[in-house]
């Protein structure tokens, strides 16, 4: 299935693209998140991903331009928009 | 012809001017405001203007204030804003800054919450002074909003945010603005809130430590109810500190979004 990707930030910079359209085999944004990172490389991925694999606290996922949980991610349909960003410190 | 002096309903005559009204209703007003602009020459009124007449130095009656307060409005906006009610998480640089420029403008209610005490170091940049320290910031704010304009209600959380906290603290806001300093925090704020309240807005602030150019932090909607303000790529860290000028573009960003949603007018469009 193809979905659109949007890319904010660091992850916009590693990827060279802020917004791409991408053919992936699995619905799961974890499934997504990992290729992102065989794709875009190590810095990419670790903005993402903490060594143990799972998201990071400061990530923040949007699917079809809705924030949602990162413990309860759903699952993606063809057509979908997904973005990615991380929020940065200070305040 | 109807017109409104210092908000209060004027029948007067046609042709009437705004030296001529200053002179019948009051002689000593040095400060003319017309629909939200300053008068310095004459000018014909018109049905339904709005004038202000001010005299300098001149402590107004207590029911006269807030329509003096508000004079450099635009027309409306007051009203507009007047019945709204907005959510400030976290009062440190973004949040001390959004709350006074929102209570400024005249917002009917601020929700702010914060668990932290004013110290030193926030000094540099948070609106805060001296006497403050050691004071919990929603305390500290509250009272420093009630002198900058009291008709401002202000109800504070002297909490932690948390994702089981955030839905109940601002169920009755109409927008959410994010002052928190740290990214979890950040993350855990939209997540929580959008999820309870995915249609109401959101305004998060990343991306603006340092003293990097002012113009490279941007107004940006990035979902249906999510405003982002900031560079989104500096981060504070040794060597790139948070300072009042970045950290206050920032806020102010925050806050004319916020009124710019409180008047249906779309954030960061046209810029």
């Amino acid at each position: 299935m193809t979905l659109t990707v949007n890319y904010l930030g660091q992850l916009r910079n590693f990827a060279g693209v802020e917004s791409e359209s991408r053919d992936v085999e699995s619905g799961d944004v974890m499934d997504v998140i990992r290729s992102l990172g065989d794709a875009y490389g190590e810095d990419f991925a670790r903005v993402l991903l903490a060594d143990d694999g799972s998201l990071r606290p400061s990530v923040m996922i949007l699917v079809n331009d809705n924030p949602v949980q990162k413990d309860a991610l759903p699952a993606l349909n063809d057509g979908d928009r997904l973005t990615l960003m991380t929020a940065i410190a200070g305040g | 012809m109807n017109i409104v002096v210092n908000e209060r309903p004027v029948e007067t005559r046609d042709g009437m001017t705004v030296f001529a009204l200053r002179d019948e209703m009051k002689p000593g007003a040095d400060v003319l405001v017309v629909n939200g602009a300053p008068a310095r020459t004459d000018v014909a009124l018109k049905e339904g203007d709005e004038v202000v007449l001010i005299q300098r130095g001149e402590k107004p009656p207590k029911d006269e204030l807030e329509a003096l307060m508000a004079a450099r409005h635009t027309p409306g906006v007051h009203r507009a804003i007047k019945n709204s009610t907005v959510g400030v998480a976290g009062l440190g640089g973004l949040g001390s800054a959004i709350a006074i420029a929102l209570a400024r403008i005249g917002i009917g209610r601020l929700i702010l919450v914060d668990f932290d005490v004013v110290e030193p170091s926030n000094l540099n940049r948070q609106q805060y002074f001296v006497e403050d320290l050691g004071r919990p910031k929603t305390e500290a704010m509250a009272a420093n909003l009630a002198r900058i304009n009291p008709y401002v209600k202000i109800t504070t959380h002297n909490v932690r945010l948390t994702p089981e906290n955030v839905p109940s603290i601002f169920a009755e806001i109409d927008v959410l603005a994010e002052a928190f300093d740290t990214p979890d925090g950040k993350a855990m704020l939209v997540e929580s809130f959008s999820t309870a309240y995915p249609d109401r807005p959101i305004v998060v602030a990343t991306g603006l430590a340092g003293h990097a150019p002012s113009n490279t932090i941007v107004t940006r909607r990035v979902g249906k109810s999510l405003i982002v303000v900031g560079d989104l790529v500096t981060a504070a860290q040794p060597g790139t500190g948070l300072m009042a000028p970045r950290v206050g573009v920032a806020a102010h960003h925050q806050a004319n979004a916020v009124l710019q949603l409180l008047l249906g007018e779309e954030p960061g469009k046209g810029q």
